[in-house]
């Protein structure tokens, strides 16, 4: 009996003892945040559907499928514009694109171009109208600032007015191209080539959007 | 028997002597510095307007305001700690063309409201400081690591229940450098610590003053002591 009690008392007091130790320490207290950020950045990439091409005829009208678009693959919205061009000039003359696979204008890029039409024997309407003149009049959602504009810096490319957001992708600056060759047809290039720019600004230390594509790529241009 | 009985009553006896020994320690050690205190020490941080996963662009603000609160039963004294990440960065002007060799370089500039100091020797960490007539955060010391460097802060006098701190900073930015030298969509995190601890009864820092603001050697001192809690 007497041993029992000597040894509930030593436990007693070891535990008085332990609870003393942790609460000898000072008291404190911590809290954290992460905080995370995500860096910016425009992104595109020129999506085509472009099979490829078979060897180009004599003596013809030659079809091929191009759906040139641009998708945004970046974090931001952004505006876009596209150089596309025969660099041989004699071909530009004898070239066409078309944006709805009915309709071929002449892919030279004079936006004062206009004239007639003649239906070829698929059915397709080819145009001598050019292309640039054909979208500039419709006041679509692509439109090309002439090589003759005065606002220089934006000249001969192809702008979407809108800017494009996270993920989507412009729609089709056209689908197909026509190429009409003689005799002796050559081989030949059609150069396409993207660009973008941030919709947001940094003003004072402030996030300012752009009221259209061409302040955006004024600014961008500067 | 009996000898058995010795034996267990003299290790008794020796375990109640080691344990009274250590009481009694434990007892002065109490009497003398008050260390036993009736409450607790708890704080809450705060970035009231700051929003997780935002997108960081060259040179513009992101809210982001750290303040503690005092969410305990006792008076604190309060620190925050700020882990700024590095980059191999070229740095550009604000005309855009490059302000200083490719280099390691903190990523974000930190901004405080009007009246805001600099940290010595900083051209990119700006605070809400202590003045003569208003409290506020001291800088304590800078850490400089590979990957990032380390910023200690102590506010300048102790916070009573219910109470906060004006925030350490108001804003930060990425800073402006050529683009992708940050590959485009990486994810930074600028970590930010708060302590707290009882600001009463600190035997183990001397000078303090009774009340009012703190020298930056008193919340050194503190700071140190918090440090090693952690540890």
């Amino acid at each position: 009996m007497k041993k029992r009690k000597v040894f509930t008392g030593s436990a007693v007091l070891l535990a008085v003892l332990a609870a003393a130790g942790g609460i000898m320490a000072y008291l404190g207290a911590a809290d954290d945040a992460e905080n995370t950020v995500e860096v910016a950045h425009d992104k595109i990439t020129v999506t085509e559907n472009f099979p490829k091409p078979s060897d180009l005829s004599s003596n013809s009208n030659n079809y091929y499928t191009k759906e040139v678009a641009v998708a945004n693959t970046g974090n931001v919205d952004c505006y876009v514009r596209v150089y596309a061009d025969f660099p041989d000039s004699r071909t530009a003359a004898e070239s066409y694109y078309s944006a709805d696979g009915v309709n071929y204008y002449s892919a030279v890029r004079d936006a004062e171009r206009s004239g007639d039409t003649e239906t070829d024997d698929n059915g397709r309407t080819l145009h001598t109208q050019s292309f640039v003149n054909m979208l500039n009049s419709q006041d679509g959602k692509w439109i090309f600032v002439p090589d003759d504009s005065s606002s220089e810096k934006l000249r001969g490319y192809f702008y979407y007015k809108d800017p494009v957001k996270v993920g989507e992708s412009t729609p089709d600056l056209f689908r197909s191209v026509m190429i009409k060759t003689g005799d002796a047809p050559e081989s030949l290039d059609l150069v396409v080539y993207a660009e973008s720019v941030d919709c947001v600004y940094e003003d004072n230390g402030q996030a300012k959007t752009y009221a259209d594509y061409a302040s955006a790529w004024n600014a961008f241009l500067n | 028997m009996d000898k058995k009985k010795l034996i267990a009553a003299a290790a008794a006896g020796g375990l109640l002597l080691l344990c009274s020994l250590a009481v009694a320690y434990f007892t002065d050690h109490d009497t003398k510095n008050n260390v036993f205190t009736v409450g607790n020490v708890a704080l809450e941080l705060n970035e009231e307007h700051f929003i997780d996963g935002q997108l960081a662009r060259a040179d513009i603000r992101i809210d982001k305001d750290p303040t503690v609160k005092n969410t305990g039963k006792n008076d604190e004294f309060v620190f925050l700690e700020v882990k700024v990440p590095k980059g191999e960065i070229t740095l550009l002007g604000s005309d855009g063309k490059p302000a200083a060799p490719k280099s390691s370089q903190e990523l974000f500039s930190f901004f405080g409201g009007s009246g805001a100091q600099t940290v010595s020797g900083s051209d990119n960490f700006a605070y809400n400081s202590s003045t003569s007539s208003a409290d506020g955060w001291v800088f304590l010391e800078k850490t400089a690591a590979a990957d990032e460097d380390t910023y200690v802060f102590g506010y300048s006098t102790a916070i009573s229940t219910g109470e906060e701190t004006v925030s350490l900073f108001d804003k930060f930015a990425l800073r402006k450098f050529i683009e992708e030298e940050v590959a485009g969509g990486t994810k930074l995190t600028v970590p930010v610590n708060a302590y707290g601890i009882q600001a009463s009864s600190l035997d183990g820092v001397s000078g303090l003053p009774e009340s009012g603001s703190l020298s930056v050697q008193n919340l050194k001192d503190i700071f140190e002591i918090c440090r090693n809690k952690q540890n």
